[in-house]
């Protein structure tokens, strides 16, 4: 009996121990999943705010044929606050640089929903600006971070050069 | 032993309690993130029209296309399809001549000549005929030229300067001759008379045989100088002018327009359901810089409610006519050309 009783004692603190590992190891990993899920629906509800348009004339964008640049105008349609020195910019999918300094137009300082930038934008091949050739022109733009996540967007249209 | 199996399910227990609470926050998040994606907090594209396009413009300046000979000032009157025509008015030349040195009189040479010259009483067509005589040591040989007669008595053998002076003193003398400002043609002994109105005028004239001559003669009444009173304004096209002088005459002349400042109005309708803020439309002319959407006078309101329409005067000041305006908003984006 006695022989039993320590055996079952052993037993069941054994069984103890597994079962306060067990326990440590399943909170733990609940929590890194759920911090985990926390980060990825910041992102996705980030993402849902964040929103950018075309502005200007599409069938006249502005455009330097002798410097093959164009000015585009991205207006933000979001709520998220945009941040203007973290865009791309492609024309017919070749990367653009952005030239100079992008204008905020209506007196804005901060790329707020509503506000329209403007950027001019380096083009790799030659343009030829006489409202006869057509690019497609995507953007994308980035927020201000928020809960350490970015929201992020994009928008492609075909303009023609004027 | 009971205590311990106690234990354990009191361990597992809190483990299962804090799981749950961990998965519903989980889940609640998850909810709110659905929510969100499904009804995203982002401004729609919104629907508007452009109707009305209108291009009108008013006048920027004038030109002088032909001077022209013989008028006296006046106005411009446009004529034309505008909403108010333009005004202006135009100014010319006032008559000025010189005569040469009056030379030394010899043994009487001056005696019965003189010359005859036209004062401009005003710049509506009132003139005075004025005309000047030497009488020598007294022999009164008058002319009879057309006007009233001014007698300078002077004597033979006079110097040419001292000629001039004594013609100078006699014609300020006059009370009545006020509107010509007669001066000496310092150093040389000339005589120059400027008229103070504008307008035309017979040329001054010597006598035949006189021993001096007029040598510069300018002529009053060609058109010099043009102002616009009014621009006008919605004019669909650039006015004619009709010069139409304060008092008849006047020839050849021409005054046109020299350019054209064009504004252009459009009216805007919201043809969806939500308000739009007129501050997020934006305006792209002619394919130039895009701009946000202002109108004259300024807005007073604020949005553009669903179903409201308003009428844009945009005073843009373009040289030339607008051919192409673009509207665009949160994605949309329309134009329409004039």
């Amino acid at each position: 009996m006695a022989d039993g009783g320590a055996s079952n004692m052993i037993l069941l603190i054994t069984a103890l121990l597994i079962c306060g590992a067990a326990s440590g190891i399943l909170i733990q990993s609940w929590t890194d999943t759920a911090a985990s899920v926390g980060i990825n629906q910041e992102q996705l509800a980030l993402d849902s705010k964040t929103k950018v348009t075309f502005s200007g004339d599409l069938a006249k964008i502005t455009c330097d044929p002798a410097l093959d640049q164009i000015t585009i105008y991205l207006q933000n349609s979001g709520s998220s606050i945009l941040d203007e020195t973290e865009f791309g910019g492609f024309i017919d999918g070749q990367s653009s640089s952005v030239v100079g300094l992008p204008t905020f137009l209506n007196g804005a300082t901060e790329w707020s929903s509503g506000v329209v930038v403007s950027f001019v934008l380096q083009s790799s091949e030659v343009l030829v600006c006489d409202g006869t050739e057509e690019k497609r022109v995507t953007a994308v733009v980035l927020t201000l971070a928020s809960g350490g996540v970015f929201g992020s967007d994009s928008v492609s249209e075909v303009v023609k050069l004027g | 032993m009971g205590s311990s199996v106690g234990i354990g399910a009191l361990i597992m227990g809190v483990t299962l309690l804090s799981v749950f609470a961990i998965a519903t926050t989980v889940i609640n998040n998850q909810a709110e993130v659905a929510l969100e994606v499904t009804n995203p907090d982002v401004t729609d594209k919104p629907i508007l029209s452009l109707s009305n396009i209108g291009n009108s413009g008013s006048v920027g300046s004038l030109s002088i296309a032909s001077p022209g000979f013989g008028y006296y000032p006046g106005n411009l009157v446009f004529a034309g399809d505008c909403n108010q025509l333009p005004s202006g008015e135009y100014t010319v030349s006032a008559e000025q001549w010189q005569t040469n040195n009056f030379p030394d009189d010899v043994a009487g040479s001056y005696d019965g000549h003189g010359f005859s010259f036209v004062e401009l009483d005003d710049e509506l067509g009132t003139v005075s005929e004025w005309y000047v005589w030497y009488s020598v040591d007294g022999a009164l040989n008058d002319p009879g030229l057309a006007g009233t007669g001014i007698m300078v008595e002077i004597t033979a053998n006079d110097l040419g300067g001292a000629i001039r002076d004594s013609t100078l003193t006699k014609i300020s003398g006059e009370a009545t001759l006020t509107e010509i400002d007669f001066q000496s043609g310092a150093p040389a002994d000339t005589l120059v008379a400027d008229n103070l109105n504008t307008g035309p005028a017979t040329d001054a004239a010597t006598t035949l045989g006189a021993p001096f001559n007029i040598i510069i003669q300018n002529q009053g009444g060609t058109i010099t100088g043009t102002s616009l009173v009014t621009q006008g304004s919605g004019c669909t096209s650039t006015p004619t002018i009709t010069i139409t002088p304060n008092f008849p005459g006047g020839a050849t002349g021409s005054v046109v327009v020299n350019n054209m400042v064009w504004d252009f109005t459009f009216d805007i309708t919201n043809d969806g359901d939500t308000s739009i803020k007129l501050t997020e439309i934006f305006v792209t002319i002619d394919g130039g810089s895009t701009v946000v959407l202002s109108s004259t006078p300024a807005f007073t309101v604020e949005y553009l409610f669903p179903g409201e329409k308003i009428s844009i005067l945009d005073d843009a000041n373009s040289a030339t006519e607008i051919g192409r305006i673009a509207i665009s908003s949160h994605g949309m984006n329309i134009a329409v050309e004039t």
